[in-house]
Formats: C-alpha cells, structure tokens, sequence
C-alpha cells in the first residue's frame, strides 16, 4: 500500500489483466464443472509425465477502481484477468507453468507437460527433494465470501458521485486538497490436487481511502489527514455503516461498517486544526495505540518476522530475514512480549482480508498461536516447509497473486488478542500520567530483520494524568520487536475489537501483492521513545 | 519451488476443437514484433478510430528468470507478454482501454470500447492532446546477447555465483531477471517510434552463517556479456566478510560515503517526490512558500547530473516513450522531471506547457 504526503500511490494490476466494462465484472466465469474438466487434464498430462503431484489453479480475478481529486474523476479501471497455472514435483522438484486465457483441455494439459520438464531440468539443482507434508483430499467443495452487496453490482455513479461527494466535504472542511479512492477486488478462484480437493472459491475485497491536505500559506507548511477505514473482505456493505459500527470519542472510528463522509469530514478538519497543535516534546511515553494505528505495528513486527520463509532466509535478497531465528523458537521461552501480549494466526476470521476456505495449496484454513502468553510458540507455514518445524500439517497459508504466479507462503491475519478482563478505552486512558494515544497509520521504517523500527501515525493527543489535553503533532516512536512487546501492559477488551490491514503487501522475487488484516483492540504499552519527526538534526 | 514457466506458445490462444462457440478466434503472433510488424498493426488500429485524437501503444516482452536462496535454485521461470492499449480523445474527454489479443475483431473492439469510454468521461482540463511526429536520437539499448538467452545460460551465471557462496562457507540468495522486449506506439497526428530493448538485472544478498555478516551487490546492463555475477559475487562476499565483525557506533553525524549501487537506491526512494504537482500546490518536501520549488530542489540540481543515452543503463532513451529526446540539452534532473508533470487545472501558474520525456537516473 502506499498512501504518499501528496496523493494516492497506485498499486499496478495483476498480470494479463485487460480492460472490461463494468457490466462484464457481473458475467459469471467458467463452469465449475468446465473447470474441472481443465483441472483433471493438467493433472493426467502431468501424471503421465512422470509427476507424483500436481495441483492446477483456474483463476479469474477482477478489479474496480474509481479514482477521484477534488471536482474531477481521474479514472475508472474494471480489468479482468483469467488463466491457469499449474504446479507440479516431479523428480523431487518443483515446476510450474501458466497459460493465459485457457479454456481447452489441451491448453491446460501443455502447461503441465512444460511444468514436469521444468522441474525435472532444476532437479539436478536441488540439494534435497522437496518434503511435502501430506493432506487428505476434500472432494468437490466451495467456499463463498459472505457478503451482503457485491460491489460489482453498485452503478459507477453512486460510485463517483460518493467519492465526489466526500472531496466536497473535505474542500467545505478546511482542506485545499483531497484524493479518493475505491478499490474493489473479486477473486474467483478454483484448485484442484492430486490429493483429491476440488475447491471453487469466490473472494470479494474492499477499501475506500481518500487523504486531505490543508496547506498553511503564511508558513507554507502542510499537514494532511488520512482515511480511518478499514480495507476489508466484505462488499459494498462496509460502505453502510450503522450506529453500532461507530467507535466514538476523541474522534469516530469504525468497526464493520465506514462513513466515509463523516469521516473526511473530520479529517479537513483535522488537517487545519493540525497546523496549531503542539509539536511534541521528545522523550519516554505511556502510549495508547488505537486499532487503526497499531495493525501496521502488529503487521510489520510480527506478521513479518514470524513468516518461516523469510526465518530461512527465502527473502534475504528481497523482502528481508528475521530476528526471530529458529533457536529462539525451539528454546521455548523467548520472551516475544509480555504476559498481556497473545498474538495468533487466523485464515478463517470473517471479514478479513485474508479469510479463505481452502488456501492455495488445498489445505483448509485455521487459526494457531504465534506468540502465547508472550513466548514465541510458532511460525507460518506451507507444505513444502512444515517439516522444518516439526509439523506434519501445513497451516494454510500458501497464496499467489494470480494465475500466472506461483503460489508461496504469505502471511496470515495476524492479530492481537483482545484482553480478558473488561477495559475500555476510557479507563486505559484514566490510568495513563505521561502518555500520547495514536489514531491511524502513518510513515514507517523498520530494518530487515524486522526488529528496529519508527512508527508514525494520523492523529496525536496527549495525555496528562488521565486526561486528554490537546492534539500534538511531529509524533513518532522508535523501539525494537521484543522491547515494545514486551512494554505492553492492557489490552482493552473484546468489545473495542477492530480490524485494519494491508491491501497491497509486497513480497518476493518476481514481487507478489497479497492482502492481510491485522485485528486488535486499544492497548497500551509503557516508555516507549518518542521522537519530534520536526527537529532539526 | 520452480516459478513461472510460460512459453511464447502458451500465451497465444489455440485453436482447438474442445473450444465452446463463443470463444474468441485465435490469432497467433510473434510476442516481439518487427518495426514493420508494428507499424502494420497501429496502421490497423488507428484506421478503426472514430475519435477527435487517438493514440495506440504496443509492447512486447519475455522474461527469464532465476531466484536463489541458501545456497541453490529456488525458483525459475520464463514469462511472455503483449499489450495493446488505445487512448481516445473527443475534446478534452479521454478514454483508455488495453487488450491482449489482436485479431481484427478485438482491435477494432478495443478501439470502440476507448471511445465509448471517452464519451462517458468527464472533461480533463490537463489532457494536453498527443504529439506532433518527432526527431529521435538514435540509441541502442537492444543486445542479441539478452535476445537469445537460453535457461542454461542464465543456470551458468547463477552457478559461478553459487559456487563462489559454497566455497566461501557463506550462503547466497540472489535473483536474476532478464528481458527482451519492445515499444510501438502511433497517433492520429502522424507520430510513429519503434524501440527494442533488452536488458538483465542481478542482485545477490551474501550473509555469514550466523547472519552477523552481509553484503549487498546489484547490476543492470542492457548486454549480457557485461553481467559478470562471479565479480559481482565476490564483492558481496567481501562485504558479508568484513561486516561480520562490524561494530555498533552511536547515533550522529558521519561523513558517508555511497557506492554507486547506494546512491541509485536512494534516488529510486525520492523519485516520485520529485513531481512539479506536488511541489506548486505547495505540499511536498520541494516546496517553498506559496508554491514553486524550493531550495532542496536547487540541491538536487546542482547535485544530479543526467547523462543521455548512457549504454551501460538499463533503459537509455526511449523512443517507444513518444517524447523526442530533449533531455539532451537538460542536465540537471529538476528541469527535466519537475518539468514533466501537466499544469493543474485550477489555474495556478505552469512553469511548462509542453511534455517532456522522463528522465533516466
């Protein structure tokens, strides 16, 4: 994701993808029963070749996005993209093959015939064969999404004329400039194994975003204010919020359900009122970390380090390693965090981005430990790799980007359990002397194993014995993996429970964009560094 | 894991008998087009149009590739891909739409749909119309060397670098990317430039056992035979070597001195601050008071100097871009990419008025 000071940075669109008018995202894709007659062709050719497994993934994605500045549509983007990738071991190895626009059985029974000779070409390169911990076949099943309103199915206008409805309010607000944005993803997935899973699966995505600039002319200083959503696996519904989606208090936040023109509204505002606040006087901190800040925290300093392939060092040349090595999982007391801090995996929670029934390797989706009690206790991992850590299941965590990619481990959502015993946010807040609570993410850094970092965030207030006294800005803490986890002493309870997440997470070599939720509740953790991002060095 | 296999046959639609009734034809076609070959085809395209103004652009690329990770493959690959995209304009009203597949239907198909486009859009103030023919300097950034790459070659870059880790007792994750590839674009106003280019990029990370140690090394030629991954490999060794020990210092001010492979690093990461939009709306970094750049902008152009149509680069001047090659006279990158973007429409005041090409770094 990339939300810059001075607009809205866009992803680039999955491979092959050509444009389509918006009423062709309705059309329905290939027979299910079409798709398995491709499936099982790849896997014969592949058999006969000589592979001992194989797994085909049919693929349509589609994606909407309606891009909008102040009075002016930018642009509309409806792309579609179908193909067949196909993965196979053969000779101990693996290969893969992919084939745009495959709707024959021959088509798709060439690109196992080349995946088979691939893998037997790289096998005089590997050290051992590939260890691919076993998993029973599910038949003919689907999962689906459970979404309310696709937001395929919404006109472009009430589109547009939302977006240009919330860059009014922002401009009506205090703000000289405003980028909106709706991102919409649907992913029609199907993969069929060797081991027998036939899975036809359909994912919906979104996540409205805008940022707000408010310049001051007489300084010529600008602050900006971003959106407090949410990307999340829903449809069109997010966009419905109700009374009981609203988290209010210093500001509106929100659960499953985002008014966006409620909420630019109060960013424009925001933005200007940003220009008087208080720069912040550097030092230690009670910090207070709202849902919508501390995903990212949670994302880059868990969800990373504990993916095993970046543990063994698969991304060290790209997306990077990680502090948390194997000796300090299998010592069983690494101190991760403190007591307070449980930090799971879960492919199955509703409305997340990474919510899937089977992943992409046909193994069904759950939810583990990573951190317990604050101990490190696991990783994420996929087939290939279980054995690595012992286990003799993968975890479900295998994705692709596309058709055309092959599918490697990504991370899960990752998230924070909420507290057990009852705390609002308002009593967190009662206890807190020194202390700044955080809204919203911002700019970040953190090196490459994962464990020296800097967090920003959207909106600063200080808190003086227990109380809020006003807005501060130039905010940024700095800290290390296992110091901050390990300063985290509440977590507020369950009903303050919010997802946020990343829409475009980037990793690996040709890179791959996945989409990842991170859930937590408001938690505060103890003297942390705080640093004036304004101070002249 | 053995990554992305596709071969120029598997990304041309087959005729086959297995496909239903409403399936496209087929059209086979070379994935890198001739100049000939090109112009034949914009020729075509552009007859379909019905627009005020059109422009077409064509490109064509395969890949290769080899990832590496502790000490052997991980995963390889071959990716081919053609894209077609046609941009109309009624007036001010712009519509874009891209397609994959080039028989006679879907081009004139995709024409319609750009139009049907530009008709629903609402007028784009900064739409600045398509250019008039151009004068290109001649460049060559197309290597055979690249063109006729073959997997066992790219397998033997790879192994003189795997073999130089192994030995060292240090371990190796590294990635090589090559590309073979070309850019056609026409207009309705007569413009036509054709550009091929190849070029190979190899980065290695090499880290110690205990990962105390690592080094870093990257290239990008446009000539295979100037990829030497073994040179390439030896210096990450020596980094992953002498930083094993290296030594924590305090926070302060350093002189720092950046290899060449830093210093582009850090200029990809400023890259997209530097827009002229960004910089008279008065809310970037290179902005002064009230608008226009600033001094950090004076920095840059006393600091950075672009060289044209340097051979070693990636990607020297590119024709294919439309632009003619004005950053010839330019050498400071301020006045080339700060002078890039349009002019808002809200009426503050432009610095330029025409297009210029991107720079190259």
């Amino acid at each position: 994701m990339g939300l810059g000071t001075a607009g809205i940075v866009l992803p680039s669109l999955p491979a092959f993808s050509r444009t389509v008018s918006p009423e062709q995202l309705l059309e329905p894709g290939l027979d299910v029963a079409i798709k398995k007659r491709l499936a099982d062709a790849a896997m014969n050719a592949a058999k006969s070749k000589g592979a001992t497994y194989t797994d085909v993934r049919i693929g349509r994605y589609l994606n909407q996005y309606v891009i909008t500045r102040e009075d002016k549509v930018q642009n509309i983007v409806n792309t579609e993209s179908y193909g067949v990738g196909v993965r196979v071991i053969a000779d101990g190895c693996w290969g893969f093959a992919a084939v745009v626009d495959a709707k024959s059985e021959a088509e798709t029974a060439k690109a196992a015939e080349t995946a088979v000779a691939i893998a037997r070409a790289n096998a005089k390169l590997m050290k051992e064969p590939v260890q691919l911990a076993p998993q029973k076949g599910f038949g003919e099943v689907s999962w689906k999404a459970p979404i309310k309103r696709n937001a395929f199915e919404v006109p472009i206008k009430e589109k547009v004329d939302l977006l240009l409805g919330v860059n009014d309010a922002a401009l009506k607000n205090g703000a000289n400039f405003v980028n909106s944005v709706l991102f919409m993803v649907n992913e029609q997935k199907y993969f069929a194994s060797t081991d027998g899973t036939y899975a036809d699966q359909d994912i919906h995505r979104i996540w409205p975003i805008f940022d707000v600039t408010a310049i001051d002319p007489k300084t010529g200083k600008f602050e900006t204010r971003n959106a407090l959503s949410a990307p999340m696996g829903m449809g069109y519904e997010y966009l419905q919020s109700n009374p009981a989606d609203k988290v209010t208090g210093i500001t509106t936040r929100y659960n499953k359900g985002y008014d966006m023109l409620e909420d630019v509204t109060a960013a424009a505002k925001q933005a200007r009122a940003k220009h008087k606040a208080k720069s912040v006087e550097a030092g230690k901190y009670d910090l207070v970390l709202d849902p919508s800040h501390l995903w990212l925290t949670i994302h880059e300093s868990v969800g990373h380090p504990l993916e095993l392939d970046r543990v063994l060092g698969y991304e060290a040349n790209f997306a990077g390693t990680s502090f948390a090595t194997l000796d300090k999982w299998k010592s069983k007391d690494f101190n991760y965090g403190s007591k307070q801090v449980n930090l799971i995996a879960d492919k199955t929670q509703v409305g997340s981005l990474g919510a899937v029934g089977y992943d992409d390797e046909g193994v069904k989706t759950q939810k583990w430990d990573l951190v317990r009690n604050g101990t490190l206790v696991n990783y994420q991992a996929i087939r290939d790799q279980a054995h690595i850590i012992n286990e003799d299941h993968s975890q479900g965590c295998c994705y692709a980007d596309s058709w055309s990619s092959v599918q490697f481990q990504r991370m899960a959502n990752v998230s924070l359990e909420a507290g057990k015993t009852p705390l609002s946010v308002a009593n967190m807040i009662k206890d807190v002397k020194k202390g700044i609570y955080i809204i919203g993410d911002g700019s970040f850094s953190i090196d490459q194993q994962r464990y020296n970092f800097q967090f920003g965030g959207q909106l600063f207030y200080e808190i003086k014995d227990g109380q809020i006294v006003g807005m501060l800005k130039d905010v940024a803490y700095q800290s290390n993996t296992q110091e901050f986890w390990n300063s985290c002493v509440q977590v507020c309870d369950a009903s303050d429970y919010r997802l946020g997440g990343s829409f475009f997470d980037g990793k690996g070599q040709p890179p791959q964009s996945s989409a990842v939720s991170h859930g937590s509740s408001t938690t505060r953790f103890n003297g942390v560094n705080v640093i004036n991002t304004a101070r002249k060095i | 894991m053995v990554y992305g296999w596709l071969t120029r046959e598997l990304l041309i639609r087959q005729s086959t008998a297995n496909q239903k009734p409403n399936t496209r034809t087929p059209t086979p076609m070379a994935i890198i087009l001739t100049e000939a070959e090109a112009k034949a085809l914009l020729t075509k395209v552009l007859s379909y149009s019905k627009a005020d103004s059109c422009e077409v652009n064509l490109s064509g690329a395969e890949r290769g590739n080899i990832r590496y990770a502790r000490n052997e493959v991980s995963t390889s690959g071959a990716l081919a891909n053609q894209l077609l995209g046609v941009q109309s304009a009624f007036g001010k009203k712009v519509g874009t739409a891209t397609i994959t597949e080039f028989d006679d239907a879907s081009l004139e198909k995709v024409v319609r749909r750009s139009e049907e486009l530009a008709q629903l859009a609402p007028e784009n103030s900064e739409y600045m119309g398509v250019l008039a023919p151009q004068q290109y300097l001649k460049a060559s950034g197309f290597f055979d060397s690249i063109a006729s790459l073959t997997p066992d070659k790219r397998a033997d870059a790879v192994a003189k670098s795997l073999k130089l880790t192994r030995d060292a007792n240090l371990i190796g994750a590294g990635f090589m990317d090559d590309r073979n590839g070309y850019e056609a674009m026409m207009n309705s106003k007569g413009l036509f430039a054709y550009y091929p280019s190849t070029n190979v990029n190899f980065s290695l990370t090499v880290r110690t056992d205990d990962g105390k140690g690592s080094g870093y090394v990257a290239r990008g030629y446009n000539d295979f035979t100037k990829l030497d991954t073994a040179a390439a490999t030896r210096i990450a060794l020596l980094k992953a070597q002498g930083s094993a020990q290296a030594r924590a210092i305090e926070p302060g001010k350093y002189t720092v001195i950046l290899e060449p492979t830093a210093a582009a690093v850090l200029l990809e990461n400023i890259f997209f601050n530097m827009d002229a939009r960004s910089a008279d709306e008065g809310r970037s970094y290179f902005s002064k008071t009230g608008g226009s750049p600033g001094w950090a902008t004076k920095l840059w152009m006393s600091a950075l100097q672009f060289i044209p149509t340097r051979p070693m680069l990636s990607y020297p001047h590119r024709p294919g871009r439309g632009m003619d090659d004005r950053r010839k006279k330019r050498c400071g990158l301020r006045k080339v990419w700060l002078r890039t973007w349009p002019i808002r429409a809200s009426g503050r005041r432009s610095r330029e008025k025409k297009p210029f090409p991107l720079p190259t770094m």
